[in-house]
């Protein structure tokens, strides 16, 4: 898949998780989005710590 | 300073080298840069498009990771807007283009954060005809209009 149809899907999947919703959910979901991705930089900075360690 | 907003298949196409489109987008952040222009994207809608990409399989961990480190690497500000006039924006976008959720939070951030150029190689969803309608919005609204295409094109 290009970059193009990976896009349009994963925009496709953010309107259907969002559409219908009121703003105040939309907002939350932004900010669980923020802490998903603020997780994975975690767990990116624990990983690459502890392989450099080893 | 002018602004560049990338969107999200510009972002995928950087941090994948086997893309059909890496080689022209690295070719032109390395224009933006030339020119002294700035790159940027919106954290909100960066950070949904990882999330979702994620939940929902078309992006793998190492995707969004590496999209990630060239955000960093390439120096592309991820900036913040206030999310509720983001999704209200987008809630006066959804009432003029039939377009995706997704799409407009491109739209909407790249407004909002005073973006001079759009970029997107999504030419459906991102195409002269949708910048007529969303700053159709944006001119009634008093907010910055923009102009939108493809690197090529741009």
């Amino acid at each position: 898949m290009s970059s193009v149809d990976v896009a349009k899907q994963i925009h496709k999947e953010v309107d259907r998780l969002l559409k219908g919703l009121t703003i105040e959910d939309q907002d939350m979901v932004l900010k669980e989005a923020h802490s998903i991705v603020e997780s994975l930089k975690r767990i990116e900075q624990i990983t690459s710590k502890v392989k450099a360690q080893a | 300073m002018v602004l560049v907003y990338l969107e999200l298949s510009t972002l995928i196409a950087l941090a994948n080298s086997f893309d059909i489109f890496h080689d022209e987008t690295k070719e032109f952040l390395d224009e933006i840069k030339r020119l002294g222009f700035e790159p940027i994207s919106c954290k909100q809608a960066v950070e949904m498009d990882l999330a979702i990409g994620l939940a929902k399989s078309p992006l793998r961990v190492a995707d969004a990771l590496r999209m990630m480190e060239v955000i960093d690497t390439r120096r592309i500000k991820l900036l913040n807007t206030q999310s509720r006039t983001l999704l209200m924006l987008v809630k006066e976008y959804l009432k003029e283009a039939r377009l995706n959720i997704g799409d407009l939070l491109h739209y909407a951030g790249a407004t909002l954060l005073n973006a001079d150029y759009l970029a997107s190689w999504n030419t459906d969803d991102f195409n002269p005809g949708f910048e007529k309608l969303i700053n159709r919005v944006n001119i009634r609204k008093n907010l910055k209009t923009i102009k939108v295409g493809h690197q090529i094109s741009s």
